[in-house]
This record gives structure tokens, sequence and C-alpha cells, in this order.
């Protein structure tokens, strides 16, 4: 059944589809990648190059679906490249030609292609050109399967689920709670303290798995929705790395892999959207839903911003995100609190990219509209950070979702965060406008039972402290606050990998707390947190006004 | 396996359990008065008031029983089972106002804020009371607002007579409004700290 999956997976994937999962399969397989999934013109014809278990130089070039005669002669010049131009890569001198090459195709070659292949392979021969192997899809669903090991879905209910999100038509959002949790059930350590190899391998399957769940999404370009499937593998990859201590031999692999994934969908969904003029999907009741759609994709391409910052390759995306976030901000709309890193990311993206007024104001409508809404006895209360945007939706359209049954009013969790942002930023007139509101209201934070758990989706050793502000509140003390951060507080993990942390609370907008949000801030500007190096108890610091005031 | 139809049991069982859940404020009208919260994680919480006082917040798990019988079940309509759901709701409604006070008691006894009249009920009790809540005030209209006097229904009756009566006499009154301002500028204290300040 598994097998079918995987071949019907590979028969349906584009050549960007299996780029990824086949760079993992090789890993598992004792590749060490070299140089991962790239389509630049300086790629000479390869798109991948390795170094096999055996310490030979492997290049390959992939293609999605079956190739034909005319498809082969189309790329023979990038073949000749493949077998034919140098590798250069940094310690590998001088440069010099691969010792394998492999043209990798996710169907299979008709008989005059393969032919054509034989020729130019006797052609090359005589020049000195090592020929090319070819890999078609009967070989790679062996090798899919082989390399999944024991971390397979053999339980029905497994299997079931699985079948469940690959014949999804992939036009909403992605199940990202329900995969994740599927991936982790197939994937758990099989004994207790297993062997660094064992949990590689469990890594790299979840991968796969990943790879099989996310197809349909991948099939309609829903590159929101497979974005947040490669950023959520990321972060459970750093969820095992840091509950376990792993190093990072073990996972840094995959997680560069499924990071990268993510990026790149990331950069499709921006070049959608800055070549269109809207973002709309037609329908009668687009209205209703077009508001949360903004803030989704315009939170996004923020952090997306913010991370590529950190990787120093924001330069080339400024402008088109700069033009979506101008274009979109104004239809923006709050329905819930799973809103607030959504608005915190856009607010800072905004500033960083000359737009710091249209930013603050965004941030500060958040607070003000959410230190209104939820006032006790309000019938206008938003939901809080636990409930997705479908559900918020869902509740407004009067369906019978869970939340129906929860109230909201008098309380608060992420509007000391916003208050704490602002505040970082010395907007004193808007924080003292709402301090007052602020006042009435119970705030809450969730505080993980450690600071890996900042990365689980759900921690029932974690306490919920809920205070109410400061009456009088010192905006001196506010702002000490706000801006003091204990470096313990946040995953060590998330340190060491900047670049996920304004993703985070994107993926689990319940994990925006105090001290995540400064660290976020933390990596836009030195001087808006002072870090401290102490070694006192995480999750014991911190939340603007319990601390804070006199 | 006989034939079945679970997705009309499914919508029932959650409308039923929702609607016994509404049913819990009409039979105890204060629980209604007191918002819910809902915690998704974790079974630890943390309360720290303005005034600086703090609390552990303890989730106590409460069961009740209720049963239907095969021969009911073969029989039972809608309208026998909002019957025995209200038992239900009735079971669930006391459970909390038990909770309810005795928190109120625990919270209360052990710094003094209780008044004892000692089986006679006398205006010097009533103010006392008074002088020892904090109230809160309508900003508009400077009414008090969020108050209630909870009572045994045996003790209603012997007070609510006598609070009737009291209401007629001028110096009653007189004493009440004195306290009412009291809490009145006491409040207003309070709202004019709702502030930023240097």
């Amino acid at each position: 059944m598994f097998e079918r999956i995987v071949e019907n997976w590979l028969t349906r994937a584009g050549e960007k589809g299996y780029q990824t999962p086949f760079t993992q399969l090789l890993s598992i397989e004792g590749h060490r990648v070299l140089q991962g999934p790239a389509h630049f013109p300086f790629e000479h014809g390869k798109d991948m190059i390795t170094l096999d278990p055996e310490r030979k130089l492997n290049a390959f070039q992939l293609k999605g679906g079956d190739q034909n005669l005319e498809n082969i002669e189309a790329i023979e010049p990038q073949l000749l490249a493949l077998a034919a131009g140098a590798v250069t890569y940094p310690g590998f001198e001088p440069p010099r030609r691969p010792d394998r090459v492999a043209l990798v195709v996710s169907g299979t070659l008709t008989p005059p292609a393969r032919d054509r292949i034989a020729n130019f392979n006797h052609a090359n021969r005589a020049l000195g050109i090592g020929p090319i192997e070819v890999i078609e899809k009967e070989q790679l669903v062996a090798r899919f399967v082989a390399a999944q090991g024991g971390y397979l879905p053999t339980e029905p209910t497994d299997l079931s689920n699985l079948l469940k999100f690959y014949l999804s038509d992939g036009k909403g959002p992605f199940p990202m709670r329900e995969v994740l949790a599927l991936i982790a059930d197939i994937v758990k350590p099989r004994r207790e303290k297993p062997p660094n190899t064992e949990f590689a391998r469990s890594i790299g399957s979840s991968l796969l798995l990943t790879a099989y769940a996310v197809a349909p999404w991948q099939r309609t370009g829903n590159h929101l929705a497979v974005a947040e499937a490669w950023l959520a593998l990321s972060s459970g990859i750093l969820r095992v790395a840091s509950e376990m201590s792993l190093s990072e031999e073990i996972w840094k692999e995959s997680y560069d892999l499924a990071f990268g994934a993510g990026r790149a969908a990331l950069r499709e969904l921006l070049d959608e959207c800055a070549a269109a003029d809207d973002l709309t999907i037609p329908d009668l009741v687009e209205g209703i839903v077009y508001p949360t759609r903004a803030l989704l994709v315009c939170g996004y391409l923020s952090a997306f911003y913010l991370s590529e910052r950190e990787l120093g390759t924001e330069a080339q995306i400024a402008e088109p995100v700069k033009k979506v976030l101008r274009r979109e901000l104004q239809f923006i709309k709050m329905i819930g609190e799973s809103g607030a890193p959504y608005a915190l990311s856009i607010g800072t993206a905004l500033e960083l990219l000359d737009e710091a007024e249209q930013g603050r104001l965004l941030v500060a409508r958040y607070a003000a509209s959410l230190a209104r809404a939820n006032q006790n006895d309000s019938n206008a209360a938003i939901p809080d950070p636990y409930h997705s945007f479908e559900d918020c939706l869902k509740r407004i359209a009067g369906a019978d979702v869970a939340l129906m049954d929860e109230q909201f009013d008098g309380n608060a969790y992420t509007l000391h965060v916003a208050l704490e942002w602002l505040a970082r930023r010395a907007e004193r007139d808007v924080v003292t406008d709402l301090w007052p509101l602020a006042t009435r209201l119970t705030l809450c934070e969730f505080r993980p039972s450690s600071p890996a758990k900042y990365l689980s989706h759900k921690d029932e050793e974690g306490v919920l402290k809920m205070w109410q502000a400061n009456t009088p509140q010192s905006w001196k003390s506010l702002t000490e606050a706000a801006r003091a951060l204990q470096e313990s507080e946040v995953p060590g993990e998330l340190w060491r990998n900047t670049a996920f942390l304004p993703y985070l609370c994107l993926l689990l907008p319940h994990r925006l707390t105090s001290a995540i949000a400064k660290a976020q801030d933390s990596l836009v500007a030195q001087e808006l947190v002072a870090i401290s190096l102490d070694m006192s108890a995480p999750g014991e610091t911190s939340g603007v006004g319990e601390k804070a005031g006199p | 396996m006989l034939p079945d139809f679970p997705s009309v049991k499914a919508h029932l069982g959650v409308a039923l359990i929702r609607w016994t859940q509404e049913q819990v404020p009409q039979i105890a009208p204060l629980l209604g008065q007191i918002g819910s919260f809902h915690q998704h994680e974790g079974k630890r919480g943390h309360l720290s008031r303005a005034d600086q006082s703090s609390d552990e917040v303890r989730y106590e798990p409460h069961r009740f029983e209720f049963v239907l019988t095969r021969e009911e079940m073969r029989k039972t309509d809608l309208p026998a089972l909002f019957a025995k759901l209200r038992k239900l709701a009735e079971q669930i409604a006391d459970a909390q106002s038990t909770l309810m006070y005795t928190r109120i008691s625990e919270a209360v006894e052990p710094i003094g804020n209780t008044v004892d009249a000692g089986g006679d009920f006398q205006p010097k009790h009533f103010f006392e009371m008074l002088s020892q809540i904090q109230m809160e005030f309508d900003p508009a209209t400077g009414k008090p607002t969020g108050h209630v006097f909870s009572m045994h229904p045996d003790t209603a009756a012997k007070v609510i007579p006598k609070l009737q009566a009291w209401e007629q006499d001028p110096a009653f009154k007189e004493e009440y409004e004195r306290i009412l301002e009291e809490k009145r500028e006491e409040w207003r204290v309070r709202e004019d700290r709702r502030k930023l300040v240097d």
C-alpha cells in the first residue's frame, strides 16, 4: 500500500516536488550533500552534487515526469555540462569532473529516449567523459521505500490518515497539526536510548513523509501551505534536537533541507503575489475571507523578509515584499489573537522597509482593537491564540465549532506583547491611551515547562500565568522590562538558527510570549533588547505588567 | 453490526451537551454572572492581582452520574431526554456553587474578612459588611455595579423584610449613603490609578 502511495506521488510530482525528498534519500543512503537542489544559470547541468559513502563525487540532474526523445534532445547541452563540466566546490581543489553522474527522472524514459542516452554515452566515452546513469521511477520507488526503513505508516489508521492528506484537493490550509501528529507517531524512536543513526533515520523519514503529505498542496501551487508544511517540519526537527540535545550532524542536514524547501515555497508565494494586482480568489463570499488571507500572506512574506535578513539574502526580495505589504495593508483585519504574531511580523518588516509609521500604526491598531473588544461582558471579544484562522472564520460564519462554547471577554493573551513591542519603540502616547483598558483585562501567557517546549504544539507541564496590569504603571520600568530578556528563556537551537525565529509564532501563535517577541526584536536592532546571560530558571521572568511597575 | 446513524447522533450529542451547560446558570443564576475561561494546555495556573496578591489556580475534577438504561434508550424521546439532562445540570450547578462558596470561605476567613451576625442580623452588620468589600460603580450613573447578595432561602426570608423596613429609616439611609460615598471615592482613586506615570 505504502509503495503504491510513493509510486503515485512520484508519477504526479513535478521536478520541484521531489527535489528535496530525493536529496534526503541520498543523505539517508550515506551521501554527503555538497550542493542541494539548485536552479541557477551557473549550475552547469548539476542540480545536486554529493560525496557518496565511497568518497566518490556524484552529480545529478533531476527531471519530473516521463521523458521522450524530444525532451532528451532539449536537455542535451545540460547533460553534456553535467558529465563533462568540472565541479567547483570549496575544499575540492583543483576543480574536477564528477566520478559518477546520473539523470534522475520521476517517470520513465521512452525506448527512443533511452537509446539516445546510450548513444550519447558511447560518443562521450571516446572523449574520456564518463557515462550518464539513468535513474527512473521504478528504482526510485524501491529506494524511497527502503530509505523509509522501519518508519513506515503500517497501522491502518496511519495509512488512512496519510491517504486522507494525500487525496486532499490542496486548496485549503495545510492540516499542520494533524500531519505533524501523524509523523511524530510514525517516526518516534522505537527504543529508549536509540543510537544517533536511528535518530538521523527517523528525522530523514519524517522529511519524506512530509513530502508525500504536502503533495496535493504542491500540485495546486498553494505555496503558503507548502511553506507551512516544511517550516512546521523544521520546527519539529529543532524541537527534537533541542529536547534530546542531539548533535548537529544528526539533524542539521534534514533541517536545512526542510527549511530550504520552506524558503523556496515562500519565494514562489512572493513572486505570485507581487506579480498579481490583488490576492483575490473570486467567490460570492470572498469579502469575508479576504482580510484574513491578506493578513496570512503579508505575515508570512514579512517573516520571510526578516528571516532572509538573518541569512544576509534579503536585498533581492525587499522591493517585492514592500510592494505587496503596501498594497494589502489596508485590507488586513484581525479576527482572533492568532493574528498577533502576524501583525508584529508585518509591523517589524515595514519598519525595516522604511515604512515604520505604517508598521507601528498596524500594531497600535491591533492592540487597541483587542483591548476594546475583549473588555468584560463584551460580546465582540475575539478568540484566544489557540484558535486557528479557519475556526475563527467558521465562528463568524456561524458554523458549529468548538470555540462557540468558549468565552473570551475579560482576557487577552497578546495585548501585553503588543504593548511591549510599542514600548520598545518609545510609543508612549499609544500605550498611555490603552493602559486604562489594559488594566481591566486579565492578561495571560502560557509559560512552557522548558525553553524547548516553545517548539512544541502542546505542553502539559507548563503553567498558565494570569495577571492584572499595574495601576499605575511607571513608563520607565515598563520600557526597561520590555527590553530585558534572559538568553536562557529562549531555546538554544533558536539562537543558533535565528533565521527560523520569525516563523515560530506564525506556526504556533499561542507560543507568542513576551520573551519570544523580545528575541525576535533582538534580531532587528540590538538597542531594542538587552539580553542578559544569567542562568536563572527559564519561564519565571518577563511579562510586562506582572513584573514591571511599582 | 446493525445499521446506525452516527452523524445524526454526533450532532445531537453536541447540541444536548451544550443545552445542558446552558441550563446551569438558569438553575444557579449567580454562576451565570461569572465568566468562564478555557485553559488549553497545562494543568497549572497562577493568578497575580493588581493588589499584588497571588494564588495558584486549583482545578478540581468533578464526576456526575447520568444513567440511561437499555429499556429507556428504546423509548426516550427528546422531551424525556431534556428532563433527564436537566437533572444532570442540577448536579453540575450544585457542585459548582458548592465549590464557589468553599473557595470564597477559604479566601476570606484566614484574613478575617467576615461578619458574624450571630443569628441576629442588624444594620451594623449590614454596614460592616459593606465597609469590608471593594465596590465598583458605573462611571455614567455613579451607581454601584456588579454586587450580589447571596443568601440561603431561609435567611433571605428573614433578612429581606428587615432590609425593606430599614430602608424607610432616614438614619439608615444616611449611613448607607455615607458608606457608599466613601466607596465611590475609593473607586475614583482606583480608577485614577489606571494610567502610565513617569
